[in-house]
């Protein structure tokens, strides 16, 4: 402040030396609190100081400079006097310190954490206004001295020096909220050994986390964050979110993004809780969304900083994130029927139902072997809700939910393209070729999923789900095919013995093609799904909570994936290609069943048809394709078995390295009777 | 002796506390000024006091200062008098904070009065001195900078606002500040609670200095009371009152005005008692962090009582529905007899120019309609349903202006209001189609009953007549799919979603709201909603235009025909009665004459062939359009609807732009 002119210092030049001591001590304890004098006058200095604090690295960001106070002494002041004195001003210089310190962190946007803190320090500052207050009465009563002063002063300078190096930590590293309660901590342990210190500095965390804990208490109890000032370890990263806005994007990005951890703003002690009190909230809010009120009954007041207690608030924490995630799972589980979601789930993508199946399969697969872009969509819906309504899908609840979808792609690329987001390669801009796609390669379910089940079945989920459907299901129409074709091929048993010959090489074929098919199949639906669904049942019967679920059902979801082969592109390919040879031989053998078969038994069973013009014709063409028949059977079974056996090839290598033995028994029951052995060998050699 | 400067001046000291206690309630003394700007300065008089006295002087005289910061807010001259009665109720706390602090000071003085007493007497207690008045007084400068802060940010507000501003204070870190926020805040909520239950109760608004979040339109009459007389006042609401809680509370009040002004029901609120006590107990859960606190249980509690009670008025004494029912029955084409005999009885007449109708001649026809279909209903409707004539244009026929209008009375037209509208905009369409759907079937009655008339006479005309039945079945085709997507895809589909939301309602607004939908829903159905749609809704009216063309071309084709039938008939029976009479056969003039009249009757027929073949095709070519627009619509409904109306794909082996693929 401004001062008047004031009335110039008496000159104590000539004063007896106890007079001098007394005039200098009024004049010391008023500048002990901020009150200056005539015989010792302040000079501001900034200097840049090095904090010793192992827990900060040093940051040449950071501003080290801060203000301090120095003294100069009226040279009237005898020498000893002066050395006393040097003694007691720092002090002065702490209090300084510290004052600003308060002023500082008391202004309105510094945080809640910071303002309490300088609450508590406000509050030893008065205790200290107290002890000088006291020590100008012992002055007045002419019953001070410098040396008893100093002895009574001797504690306070330390304390309050300790102070002044906790504000510099404070001040020099600049920080707010959750990090004030982290340096403030570490300090605990630096000073273990200087016990009065400790203690002052356990009392200040204790008052300064007060407000946070606040914040904590309201997040794990009732989910809700009330932190306007950004001082706590989550973050609502959609705060703003009106009821009107909530869309579905919201919901989904609701588990993943809506909460967030800074990981600069968790207090030190309550490091290796973060991830429990994110979740805790987290499942409190997603009970809240749904509507329902959130009482915790549990006390709730004890949660408060301790540095000798610590199993105390991690155990409260620990209790509302058991009530939580109880109260979530029960949410999911009872109000929402996640079991039986589960299992429509599999009734469909996982082909759990055979008659809704087969029944879906027959209505649609002629639609579905156009080209894809000449599919209608809106066909296959109706074609979809017909065969849910008839067949016995019609008692599942949640059949409604069930869609069809048709990719741009087929499996093979859609694996790839998961493969490279994975990679973080940006396949979205990639255009999709579809002129040579079918239907069914592209074809694939879809399920709508409603909060808060959206939380299990997300999207990856789904998807991954859908991988494996269409990968059984590609199966299950090459099976479909095969089959047509041979109860096509019965005729052939009215054939007389000597042409039916002729059809033995195909027909060998066919069946080898079946068995492999079947085998895959059975070992995808009875050895892999099947087992692992049955593991993940007992798993969920056993969940806690939430993430329990989450994980339960990744882990069975990757387990399925990986063991039907569908995370190896190269294996992936060979199964297509095996398949597709399939098809097109299968194509081949209705083709030709047109010309040959009617012919035969026309041949056969009414001569007088031979006189006809027409059936000439007909032998004339048979003879010239019956060459050309068992020649085309040849190069059909030659693709095949190649495929067949570098299928078998990488399997095997495969799980030689991945010594994991369900892709042996995929091997075992192709190459059954070691029929590809041989060809196996050949082709290691 | 000691030196007299350097032992302890007790009167001196004396002096200077004495000071500092004036200063502290903003008073100038001796040495302490005031300045303009209300800060003290030391006077010219203080010379002869030492630095530290000056300085602690000047460091005690800011308490004063912020003192007087303070009181400008409670005076109510100054221009920073906080006003209306949510200031009020700061204020008045605020004077509880200052009181305070008097007593502090008249401790301190009577402190200081007393060692003046002692001083005189015996002996040297410890003295009063400027660093204990300074120790003293660190707690309460924290608390009057803290009252300060506050309310410097309350500066110049008042209502929702003010309480906003304080809301803020609470998230502060310092103890002190936060509960003088919080009781702050409380005071002021006061006057908001008895502003909520005077609301929530009696559905009154006291509120002189208009400050409450819900406002009250004067000049709108009781009958439009539900949608536009009262409304929530956004600029005022607190921070602390969400919009959905706002909305809630606007309902509940706005239901109770309703239920006494309209419905002249005046029998109280169940739970009144309760509420007004957890009014009186909780009024600072009006901001809990957390929605949930017993008082907002309550005002849920209170929102749904009323509403319920509404919403049983409405649908029982009002019979909210039945009048919904009945709307959607004559308006919507609901009760197919009533309008096929209505049909039937209208079409004489409103064939005819607009400009020859008279109102009260249609609604006749219309009464004497609802009496012999409505058979299940009670007498009522007919004082509901009337007859509109739209405003006619030349050239109009009666079909183009007719529409039936539904009125509703007391209560219900106050909550009806808005949508009353809509059902007009929608019964013109549906009129229409139906209008189409009739003209077709009289159009394939006629062919039937013609050509058992016309027997085997006519055999040259099968090409024709096959054409026109090739017509006439594809539009039947057509209207039926047509009529069978508005009345059951669009109207029925909608109106059970409505049902379901009607039973499921709490509160009336959700009636209103499922209500709104149902229209909307409909008329996107009947492509009545935006651009796009809209040449939709065009592309059909072309095509009923067209089906009404081919009714007049089958008049006078008809007509032709039976002339013709007439003339050879009545030429044959001339050849047989003057066979009777013995004079043979008829003179060549009349078979020259017969001749003529045949041979006109087939050039007729040859041109009416050509503008049969002109309406077939046009119809074709605007069907293929509308079904261009379906296919290639993004709504899955009428794509769906597309694939129905060419179900065979007979269109699209038809038409090429049809082929391209969907996705």
């Amino acid at each position: 402040p401004v001062l008047p002119v004031m009335r110039m210092p008496k000159p104590i030049i000539g004063l007896p030396s106890t007079a001098q001591e007394r005039a200098v001590i009024s004049e010391l304890l008023s500048t002990l609190i901020g009150i200056n004098g005539s015989l010792i006058v302040p000079k501001m200095k900034t200097t840049s100081i090095d904090i010793r604090d192992e827990f900060s690295t040093p940051n040449h960001l950071n501003d080290n400079r801060i203000c301090v106070v120095e003294f100069e002494l009226n040279e009237q002041i005898q020498e000893s006097i002066r050395d006393m004195l040097g003694d007691i001003l720092p002090l002065a210089n702490f209090y300084f310190q510290i004052q600003n310190f308060i002023e500082m962190s008391r202004a309105p946007d510094s945080g809640q954490v910071l303002q309490a803190l300088s609450e508590a320090m406000s509050k030893l500052i008065t205790d200290y206004y107290g002890t000088i207050a006291q020590l100008e009465a012992m002055h007045i009563k002419e019953e001070l001295n410098l040396h008893k002063l100093l002895f009574y002063l001797r504690p306070i300078i330390q304390t309050m020096e300790t102070l002044t190096k906790v504000c510099h930590v404070l001040q020099v590293n600049n920080v707010r909220g959750g990090n004030v309660l982290t340096k403030l901590h570490d300090n605990i342990a630096l000073y273990s050994g200087d016990k009065s210190s400790q203690e002052i500095l356990i009392y200040l965390t204790q008052k300064a986390s007060e407000p946070y804990m606040e914040i904590l208490k309201l997040w794990i109890f009732k989910g809700v964050i009330q932190d306007p000032k950004m001082e706590f370890l989550i973050e609502d990263t959609e705060k703003d979110c009106q009821e009107s806005e909530k869309n579905e994007n919201y919901f989904d990005n609701f588990w993943d993004k809506r909460y967030m951890i800074r990981h600069e703003k968790i207090p030190r002690f309550l490091e290796k809780q973060a991830n429990i009190i994110l979740r805790t909230g987290k499942y409190l809010n997603v009970v809240r969304e749904c509507g329902k009120r959130v009482v915790f009954t549990h006390s709730q007041t004890s949660l408060r900083f301790s540095h000798t207690d610590e199993q105390n608030y991690v155990n409260i924490i620990n209790d509302a994130y058991t009530f939580a995630s109880k109260a979530l799972l029960e949410l999911i589980m009872n109000d929402n029927d996640l079991m039986g979601h589960l299992l429509s789930v599999k009734r469909y993508f996982l082909l759990h139902q055979g008659d809704f199946v087969v029944q879906f399969m027959d209505a649609c697969e002629g639609e579905l072997l156009n080209n894809v872009d000449d599919v209608i969509p809106m066909r296959l819906e109706n074609l979809l809700e017909l065969t849910l309504r008839l067949s016995s899908a019609k008692h599942d609840k949640y059949q409604d939910d069930l869609l069809t979808m048709l990719l741009p792609f087929d499996i093979c690329t859609q694996m790839s393209k998961i493969i490279k987001s994975d990679m973080g390669v940006d396949v979205d801009s990639e255009i999709d070729d579809t002129s040579t796609l079918k239907g069914i390669e592209c074809f694939t379910f879809g399920y709508t999923v409603h909060w808060p089940l959206s939380i299990v079945l997300n999207h990856m989920t789904i998807s991954k789900y859908q991988l494996i459907f269409r990968q059984l299901f590609y199966c299950k129409h090459v099976e479909n095919y095969l089959c047509r074709v041979w109860i096509a091929n019965t005729n052939a048993k009215k054939f007389d013995h000597s042409t039916s010959e002729l059809y033995r090489t195909a027909f060998t074929l066919r069946q080898r093609m079946m068995n492999a098919i079947q085998n895959l199949e059975y070992y995808m639906m009875i050895e892999v799904i099947e087992p692992v669904w049955h593991i993940f049942m007992q798993q969920l019967a056993k969940a806690k909570n939430i993430d329990d679920v989450l994980i339960f059902h990744e882990d069975f979801l990757d387990h399925c994936l990986k063991n039907c082969m569908l995370t190896y592109p190269d294996l992936l390919k060979r199964i297509i290609s095996v398949c597709n040879s399939c098809i097109s031989f299968c194509q081949f053998i209705e083709e030709a069943q047109r010309h040959f078969i009617d012919a035969e038994l026309s041949s056969m069973m009414s001569k007088s048809y031979l006189e006809d013009d027409c059936s000439d014709q007909q032998t004339s063409i048979d003879e010239g394709n019956i060459m050309t028949f068992s020649q085309k059977v040849a190069e059909y079974d030659e693709t095949f078995t190649t495929n067949v056996v570098r299928l078998l090839d990488a399997v095997t290598e495969i799980a030689e390295t991945d010594n994991s033995e369900k892709f042996f028994s995929l091997c075992n029951r192709i190459n059954f009777n070691h029929y590809y052995t041989s060809h196996l060998n050949l082709r290691r050699k | 002796s000691p030196d007299p400067e350097l032992t302890f001046n007790y009167s001196k000291n004396e002096d200077l506390v004495q000071e500092a206690i004036y200063s502290m309630t903003g008073k100038s003394g001796k040495f302490l000024k005031k300045d303009v700007t209300g800060e003290f300065k030391l006077d010219i008089k203080a010379r002869n006091l030492s630095a530290q006295e000056g300085i602690s002087l000047i460091r005690i005289a800011e308490i004063g200062r912020l003192h007087n910061d303070i009181q400008k807010f409670t005076d109510s001259n100054s221009e920073f008098f906080l006003c209306g009665l949510f200031g009020q109720g700061l204020i008045s706390q605020v004077e509880t904070e200052l009181v305070q602090f008097y007593g502090l000071i008249a401790h301190l003085q009577d402190n200081l009065h007393s060692q003046q007493v002692v001083a005189y007497t015996t002996t040297k207690n410890d003295p009063l001195t400027l660093v204990k008045v300074f120790s003293i007084l660190n707690e309460p400068l924290k608390r009057m900078r803290s009252i300060g802060e506050i309310l410097q940010s309350c500066k110049n507000l008042k209502g929702g606002p003010l309480s906003s501003a304080l809301y803020e204070h609470l998230f502060n870190g310092n103890s002190i500040h936060k509960s003088l926020a919080e009781s702050f805040l409380k005071a002021t909520c006061r006057p908001l609670q008895n502003m909520l239950s005077h609301w929530l109760l009696d559905g009154e608004i006291v509120d002189p200095h208009h400050e409450f979040f819900i406002e009250e339109i004067k000049e709108v009459s009781s009958d439009r009371l539900w949608h536009h007389k009262y409304r929530v006042v956004n600029a005022r609401l607190p921070l602390f009152v969400s919009k959905t809680l706002a909305r809630k509370i606007l309902v509940s009040g706005k239901s109770i005005n309703f239920l006494r002004e309209v419905c002249e029901d005046r029998s109280p609120i169940k739970g009144r008692e309760e509420l007004k006590l957890a009014f009186e107990n909780n009024v600072e859960d009006l901001y809990a962090p957390v929605q949930d606190s017993k008082l907002h249980v309550m005002i849920d509690q209170v929102y749904l009582n009323t509403s319920k009670k509404v919403l049983d008025i409405a649908l029982g004494q009002y019979r909210l529905l039945e009048h919904l029912q009945s709307m959607r029955k004559y308006l919507l084409l609901g009760q197919g007899d009533f309008i096929n005999l209505l049909m039937e009885k209208l079409k004489d007449e409103l064939d005819r120019p607009a400009k020859e109708l008279y109102q009260h001649a249609l609604f006749s026809i219309v009464a004497s309609s609802v009496r012999a279909t409505s058979q299940f209903d009670d007498g009522e409707i007919l004082e509901h349903l009337d007859v509109k004539l739209v405003h006619a244009v030349d050239g109009d026929r009666g079909w183009d202006i007719f529409t039936l209008q539904y009125t509703v009375h007391g209560p219900l037209s106050t909550i009806l209001e808005l949508n009353m509208g809509k059902y007009q905009e929608l019964f013109k369409p549906l009129w229409k189609a139906k209008h189409t759907e009739f003209v077709l079937d009289n159009i394939w009655k006629n062919q039937m009953l013609n050509s058992k008339r016309m027997g085997n006479n006519f055999s040259e005309l099968s090409s024709v007549t096959y054409r026109l039945q090739a017509y006439t079945s594809e539009m039947i085709h057509f209207i039926h799919q047509m009529q069978y997507y508005i009345l059951f895809e669009v109207i029925e589909c909608s109106w059970v979603t409505f049902i379901k939301r009607v039973q499921s309602a709490k509160a009336l607004d959700d009636i209103l709201e499922a209500h709104q939908q149902f229209l909307s829903a409909v008329r996107v159905g009947i492509f009545l909603d935006n651009e796009t749609k809209h040449t939709l809704y065009l592309h059909l009216d072309i095509i009923y235009d067209s089906i009404m063309n081919l009714e007049d071309w089958q008049k006078t084709f008809y007509q032709e025909i039976f002339q013709e039938l007439e003339e050879r008939e009545a030429f044959e029976k001339a050849i047989k009665e003057s066979e009777k009479k013995g004079v043979y056969g008829v003179t060549s003039e009349k078979r020259l004459e017969r001749d003529e009249h045949q041979k006109n009757f087939e050039q007729t027929i040859g041109s009416m062939k050509k503008s049969l073949d002109g309406i077939g095709n046009n119809y074709e070519k605007y069907l293929n359009d509308f079904l261009l627009l379906l296919t290639s619509s993004k709504d899955q409904n009428l794509q769906r609807f597309g694939i129905r109306l060419d179900f065979n794909e007979f269109y699209k082996r038809r038409d090429q732009r049809l082929k391209h693929p969907l996705t």
